[in-house]
């Protein structure tokens, strides 16, 4: 399993994780996407000309405001990546593929934190079961909006994975 | 009346480019409440340690692109 990024050779009609917005996502939005450079999109492949898409992630930059306490400074921006999307096709569901595609987020996140200031990877988890998911390898919840999870970029850099 | 059609039909597909990437960029805006600005914040200046299934999830990830480079 390779990780690409979308392109026309892929056969993103076939695609289906189950979840219909993520779907049409893919199959609707993430190339325009790509091409204005809003986000980027990268699917999982049994080899580089392959057209079958195991899965796929959405990535791009987003701000945290916070508010500081006390509330001398009142707001700033905290640069993060945010993982917008995460499929996997149903039949390779349970086989690491979401994984996979985790780790690849991760590590793009540790390359882009070393050219420019970015302090964690951050996502809106669209159901229980993806919350779960993200849970389990240590992503924090938001008290006060618990699907928004967050992984700090110093615990990412611990994990030691090697650009490539 | 061809001309005028056609640029209303121009003005149409801007208006939706622009609604989509609009609609694109809002995922781009996470305001944090109060208490969560503060817990984010300690959390980025004190990190946690990776848990141990995001550890071995690295150690798969590691011995699986090796691989695939050698």
């Amino acid at each position: 399993m390779i990780i690409v990024p979308l392109s026309p050779q892929h056969d993103r009609q076939a695609f289906d994780c189950g979840e219909p917005s993520l779907n049409q996502y893919l199959q609707q939005h993430a190339r325009q996407s790509a091409e204005r450079r809003i986000s980027r999109t990268f699917v999982a492949v049994t080899a580089p000309e392959a057209p079958v898409i195991l899965g796929y992630h959405t990535t791009l930059v987003t701000t945290l405001e916070v508010t500081q306490v006390p509330a001398k400074v009142s707001k700033a921006r905290i640069p993060a990546l945010l993982l917008a999307r995460l499929a996997v096709g149903r039949q390779f569901q349970g086989q690491g593929v979401g994984e996979f595609l985790l780790l690849d987020v991760l590590r793009r996140a540790v390359v882009i934190s070393e050219q420019t200031g970015l302090y964690a990877v951050v996502l809106d988890a669209l159901t229980e079961t993806a919350k779960s998911f993200y849970l389990r390898y240590g992503f924090r919840e938001l008290l006060d909006d618990p699907f928004h999870l967050y992984l700090p970029i110093g615990t990412i850099i611990e994990l030691g994975l090697t650009p490539s | 009346m061809s001309v005028v059609k056609s640029k209303s039909v121009k003005k149409v597909t801007r208006r939706t480019a622009t609604r989509r990437a609009a609609k694109e960029v809002s995922l781009a805006e996470i305001k944090l409440s109060a208490r969560d600005s503060k817990r984010v914040l300690a959390d980025l200046a004190a990190p946690p340690p990776p848990n141990e299934a995001l550890k071995k999830a690295a150690a798969r990830y590691k011995q699986h692109t090796a691989k695939k480079q050698s």
